[in-house]
């Protein structure tokens, strides 16, 4: 790419195939992206952690850097993560929803006691069944009618 | 070396206090991930033990804006710098003292936490803010567990009980500490006097230990203020450092 094309829509779309390390959905589908600074050739990515004390956050930052230095133009790039507005799942995008959907994720339910719909049949006979799952964002449920196990984003934006 | 000799601005203290006590509350529940009694206490173990170092990350930055002078502060300073409080130190692989430790510990963050978000520091507001809805997953596990186990069995019960006897002391210095005066005014907040401290988390804690059938034992004011600071780095503090340390001294400043 020509040096002169480099905007926000170039970095966007750029950012849009970093993965994040712990689901393969785009980090911008999920909301974690929440602006982007371009000026002579150095960019500076705000992004949201889900959780201050995500393990990803090292590796989604040297991703982004990695990424955005292979655009030509780029000579510089720095990932500054913000607390406000602090991330959730209300964030993820129509297309990141339907990626978790995909890898067997839910969505957190509107209201607090609420049973989760199940990513697999579309059920909401399901039972949390345990707070917290394999990363610091998501919790385990069981689907009593299909009978599977699937995961579900933890709310953390209701109290904030 | 005495452990009080080591002194820092009250602010930096403050936030030193706060990380140190992430820091070991943070690494005990890594190392211990796999000592719970099912597959999900374990997950849930190391998940809070993750989500406390990235806590303790964001304290120790208030200090040191650069990743290695974050570090400097963990791997490099001496025991007798950290302001650690006992509770928050105590290593046990006892699932009673785990539970009730996580219980009172919670409790205790929840307070400091909501004193943060009258901070002059936007950053440090931000911060508690967002701590304050993780926290609420950590202290609904640790409340359910202490719900569990208080209700299921007599021996359960007892063993609760007394861990819980053999860390209430601890509890109360944990509360008092980090809030001195003059950090309090660093940070642009309203004094926090210790007995202020105390009744704020008792009128939380006490509540609930009776909702378990617990019994709050009756502490001497006058020991609370005789163990109000550590002279010397405890075995338990000493412990977590070497462990914490074990492949950073193999070659320290290297990059593996």
């Amino acid at each position: 790419m020509p040096i002169g094309t480099l905007n926000q829509e170039t970095i966007w779309a750029a950012l849009d195939e970093v993965e994040d390390p712990e689901m393969p959905v785009s980090i911008t589908r999920l909301g974690i992206v929440r602006s982007v600074e371009v000026e002579d050739g150095r960019v500076l990515v705000h992004a949201s952690p889900t959780f201050m004390g995500c393990p990803a956050l090292p590796t989604i930052r040297s991703r982004i850097i990695e990424r955005l230095l292979a655009l030509d133009g780029v000579a510089e790039v720095e990932v500054e993560w913000v607390l406000t507005p602090g991330w959730s799942p209300k964030q993820i995008s129509a297309s990141g929803r339907a990626d978790l959907r995909g890898l067997g994720v839910s969505m957190p339910t509107p209201s607090k006691g609420e049973a989760s719909v199940c990513p697999y049949c579309g059920s909401s006979n399901t039972v949390v069944e345990s707070l917290f799952g394999p990363t610091l964002c998501r919790s385990i449920s069981y689907c009593r009618s299909c009978r599977s196990g699937f995961e579900q984003l933890k709310d953390v934006a209701s109290s904030e | 070396m005495d452990r009080t000799a080591i002194t820092v601005q009250p602010a930096q203290e403050f936030f030193l206090a706060l990380a140190d006590d992430e820091l070991m509350v943070g690494h005990i529940l890594t190392a211990v991930a796999g000592w719970g009694p099912e597959l999900e206490a374990n997950l849930a173990l190391s998940s809070i033990g993750q989500d406390e170092l990235g806590h303790a990350e964001f304290f120790y930055s208030r200090l040191e804006p650069t990743e290695a002078g974050r570090n400097r502060l963990v791997y490099d300073r001496p025991a007798e710098a950290f302001r650690s409080s006992r509770l928050a130190e105590r290593y046990s692989l006892s699932w009673d003292i785990l539970v009730v430790k996580g219980f009172l510990y919670e409790q205790i963050e929840a307070g400091r936490l909501s004193r943060l978000l009258a901070a002059n520091d936007p950053e440090v507001q931000a911060a508690a803010r967002r701590m304050r809805v993780e926290e609420q997953f950590h202290e609904d596990f640790w409340r359910i567990w202490l719900e569990r186990t208080t209700s299921l069995s007599t021996e359960g019960h007892r063993r609760i009980q007394s861990a819980l006897d053999e860390l209430w002391v601890d509890a109360f210095e944990a509360v008092c500490l980090p809030f001195q005066a003059e950090a309090a005014a660093a940070l642009g907040l309203a004094a926090c006097a210790p007995d202020e401290l105390l009744a704020d988390w008792l009128g939380k804690v006490i509540p609930l230990c009776k909702q378990f059938g617990l019994t709050v034992p009756a502490v001497e004011a006058e020991l609370v203020h005789q163990r109000a600071k550590q002279d010397q780095p405890g075995a338990d503090l000493l412990r977590i450092l070497g462990e914490m340390r074990e492949v950073y001294q193999l070659a320290p400043g290297a990059n593996w």
